[in-house]
């Protein structure tokens, strides 16, 4: 990710979720176990997700940049890595079945396994949501004033910086175990739909007053749409989270 | 994040997960392999034609319900049957690397006990100290100078896991330790002599959790200096323990393979319908 | 389908009332039994002690057999009774030991191996005056032993070899068999796993049935008659250890000896009355020296049962 091409107001430039210097966490399901095999295969499972997650942001991210940028280029790289995405998804989807055949997790152990699993499916579904942006990227042409892109250029940007804020926060209170941080990602979901509306009326305003670019502003609305979905798989990922640590924290 | 910076054509970055590291990634040889084994107590025949292959410094798992021959075939390893009055075997057993037949006649069953230990089901130390059961196998093999038991009694004790438990209690009864520590002073007792091959009857069927745990977790770390054969009535045990699992039916082998692919996805139908409690 | 009938509470209770009566009624008959015997014993005991009491002293002890009641003393049999019972102990322990050891360890099961078990205990059911006979022919006259201490102690060593071997085989059975199991699993041969495992572990038992096997032979009276032992000694057999080299002899193996019991039965068979007393108190020595080394064996098997518990 280029310095000058990061999108203004995000914390892009914070780009290490997959923060596991582990064993401060509280109760890390990491550890702790008398069998080191189980605590080094939650670990591991554990950073294949944060992994991943690392991976979707940054394609939602550069999806929408080259959206907004017509960079091409940046949504054909966007399209290779749509697979990568998905072996990650298939990777995690097999091992975590592996887990619980030969492990037989209770308890905590099996509500994170069953939170990773669906954590994963979440995650893929974005990188399909940002797949059909960088597709919209590459198709969408020309500017002008009436250009529904540019038109709502600031709403784009803004609903990607929510999402992926959001999307950051939940792979993060999924890594470290924050009940905090998840709630808040589920909090910050009415914002993304409120700018959605939002969106959704500005753009429909335009397509009154010019009606050539109806393609592209089905397109717009359709990315639109898309990061708004995007910001309910992250507060699904959130809730797993919740529901992960529920067993742990009296009040939820 | 250093992973979205690479080509995109690099699949997801190798991280070492144990679970995939648990499947031999490339084929192990074999320590033992029996071929053809047939086994009688008097005129009942007991094993069936088994052909099995031990990988050498793994973990194999014998499941099946009882009387499907699971112990039978393990006391043919160390000719423990040899005891009884009225056994037969026939076929082989053959043991790398100098393709010695285990269960042949001409071989002797004390040179057979000497390469392979045994781990009972019932914790069985000899009622001396702790010390003189460790050093019970080394004297037999002619060990006297003191310095060296010492020696090796420690290295026994430290692979057992259990040194931390008994060192400053070396000199006191072996009976005075807990369930879990006697198996795991058995477990030293046996590790001494240096086995080729180490077999488990159902090692942790007298023990509570808290000791099971800890002994599958030896049972773990010790696969790399030994070869581990261990029978279990405890399905969950042999998934959590092996790297690979045959399973057994009436004194045949009706199914062997990777433990992770034998408990998502086996091959027989019987070995499905044993392992999800269809016993029909 | 004909309705089961429930046990009710009553049905329970009823039956309860007489079960528990008979159970009192048992604990009152066996306490009563074992009364009667101990009441028995002690009588005898105390009546021997009342009718020798006048001859308790230490020149009891000291004195050889003499014609004069007051002078007759116990000397000569106490010293050939130990020296009996030492040859005894000495040959019944390693023959009935081994005896036992292959019996339980090494033989086959087999016809042979059963006829031989049950010949065992046959055995023990021989009069003894028949192995007084035996010891006659063979010890006496055949191997030209003659009437001696060692004559006296085989013979009294064949008669306890059953008990010293059944007791060892019990003491044998005891090792649980997981031990074996554990010692074999480590490449010992049967001699090791016997020597190293099973023969440690059956010593109390083993020495408990030595020493009840010679608490029985010690008053055995038949078999030392018939073999010659003679009633009136007033000499002591040669001493085994003599101030020159070589220290020890066996001289007195093949000396003429007598026995407690054979003086007792001297005494009591003469016509003076004043003997009735020292045989008395012969008999209540005896029943003593009897007394003590069943305690002995007791105390033996309760201390080695504390050191190992399986």
């Amino acid at each position: 990710m280029q310095a000058d091409e990061q999108l203004p107001g995000t914390v892009a430039s914070d780009t290490s979720v997959g923060d596991t210097d582990g064993g401060h966490v509280h109760g890390d399901p990491g550890e702790g176990h008398t069998s080191k095999t189980v605590d080094q295969s939650l670990t591991a499972l554990r950073m294949l997700a944060v992994q991943m997650g690392g991976l979707v942001i940054d394609q939602v991210a550069s999806a929408v940049r080259a959206l907004l940028a017509r960079d091409t280029r940046l949504a054909e790289t966007v399209l290779s890595r749509e697979p990568m995405v998905n072996a990650y998804d298939n990777r995690l989807d097999r091992e975590t079945l592996e887990f619980i055949a030969l492990q037989q997790p209770v308890a905590s152990d099996l509500r994170m396994v069953r939170a990773l699993a669906r954590t994963a499916l979440e995650l893929e579904r974005v990188g399909d949501e940002s797949k059909k942006i960088a597709r919209f990227a590459q198709r969408a042409s020309g500017s002008g004033a009436h250009d529904p892109v540019v038109a709502v250029a600031p709403y784009l940007r803004h609903m990607a910086e929510l999402s992926v804020t959001m999307l950051r926060g939940a792979v993060r209170a999924f890594d470290e175990g924050d009940a905090q941080r998840a709630r808040e990602v589920l909090a910050r979901d009415r914002e993304l739909d409120a700018e959605f509306a939002t969106a959704l009326r500005q753009l429909m305003s335009i397509v009154m007053q010019d009606q050539h670019f109806i393609q592209a502003t089905i397109d717009t609305v359709f990315a639109l749409k898309g990061l708004e979905r995007i910001g309910d798989h992250a507060k699904n990922i959130a809730e797993q989270v919740l529901y992960m640590l529920g067993g742990e924290r009296s009040a939820a | 994040m250093q992973g979205e910076q690479t080509s995109p054509s690099a699949g997801p970055p190798s991280v070492s997960i144990t679970v995939e590291d648990r499947k031999a990634v490339r084929a192990n040889a074999p320590k033992a392999r029996a071929e053809a084994l047939n086994f009688w107590y008097g005129s009942n025949q007991a094993l069936k034609g088994i052909n099995l292959s031990i990988p050498e410094h793994q973990v194999t798992a014998l499941i099946g319900p009882s009387g499907c021959g699971k112990s039978t075939f393990l006391r043919c390893f160390n000719r423990m049957h040899d005891l009884q009055p009225d056994t037969r075997y026939q076929g082989s057993i053959m043991l790398r690397p100098d393709d010695i037949n285990l269960v042949g006649a001409g071989v002797d069953p004390i040179e057979v006990r000497m390469r392979i230990g045994m781990v009972f089901q019932k914790p069985n130390p000899f009622p001396k100290t702790v010390f003189e059961n460790v050093a019970y196998g080394l004297r037999l093999r002619g060990v006297r100078n003191r310095t060296d038991l010492a020696e090796r009694v420690e290295g026994a004790l430290r692979a057992a896991a259990i040194w931390d438990e008994v060192k400053d209690r070396l000199s006191d009864s072996a009976l005075a330790l807990s369930g879990g520590q006697m198996q795991r002073l058995c477990i030293a007792r046996a590790l001494a002599t240096q086995p080729e091959i180490l077999l488990f009857d159902e090692p942790t069927s007298a023990l509570d959790p808290i000791a099971t745990a800890k002994i599958e977790e030896l049972i773990s770390e010790l696969r790399q200096h030994v070869t581990i054969l261990i029978v279990t009535h405890n399905m969950q045990q042999a998934a959590r323990v092996s790297d690979f699992t045959a399973f057994m039916y009436l004194g045949e082998l009706v199914e062997v393979g990777a433990t992770s692919m034998i408990f998502t996805n086996p091959g027989k139908k019987a070995t499905e319908d044993y392992i999800t409690g269809r016993y029909g | 389908m004909a309705a089961v009938a429930q046990l009710t509470l009553e049905d329970l209770r009823a039956g309860l009332g007489w079960r528990k009566q008979l159970d009192k009624l048992f604990v009152i008959v066996g306490l009563l039994v074992m009364i009667a015997c101990l009441a028995i014993l002690a009588i005898l005991f105390l009546d021997l002690v009342r009718d020798g009491a006048s001859r308790f002293g230490w020149d009891f002890f000291t004195s050889f057999p003499s014609r004069k009641a007051e002078r007759a003393g116990i000397l000569s049999a106490a010293v050939g009774t130990t020296m009996i019972m030492f040859v005894t102990a000495l040959v019944a322990l390693p023959v009935g030991v081994a005896a036992a050891i292959y019996l339980e360890e090494y033989a086959p099961k087999n016809w042979f191996t059963g006829i031989i078990e049950i010949n065992v205990t046959n055995l023990a059911g021989v009069p003894s005056i028949v192995y007084g006979l035996l010891a006659l022919g063979l010890f006496v006259y055949q191997f030209g032993l003659g009437q001696s201490v060692l004559s006296a102690g085989l013979t009294l060593a064949l008669l306890i070899l059953p008990i010293v071997i059944v007791a060892t085989r019990e003491a044998l059975r005891s090792v649980p068999k997981a031990i074996r199991e554990a010692a074999y699993g480590l490449g010992a041969t049967r001699w090791e796993v016997t020597r190293d495992h099973v023969l440690p572990y059956s010593t109390g038992g083993i020495l408990t049935g030595l020493i009840l096997g010679l608490s029985r032979a010690i008053g055995e009276t038949a078999p030392i008659i018939t073999i010659g032992a003679l009633s009136f000694i007033a000499f002591l057999p040669p001493s085994p250890v003599s101030g020159e080299f070589p220290f020890l002899n066996f001289e007195w193996l093949r000396s003429e000896f007598t026995a407690m019991p054979i003086q007792m039965f001297n005494w009591v068979s003469r016509p003076d009355q004043a003997f009735q007393a020292n045989a008395a108190a012969a008999g209540a020595i005896l029943l003593g020296m009897t007394l003590l080394m069943n305690a002995l064996a007791i105390w033996i098997r309760y201390r080695f049962r504390k050191r190992i518990n399986w």
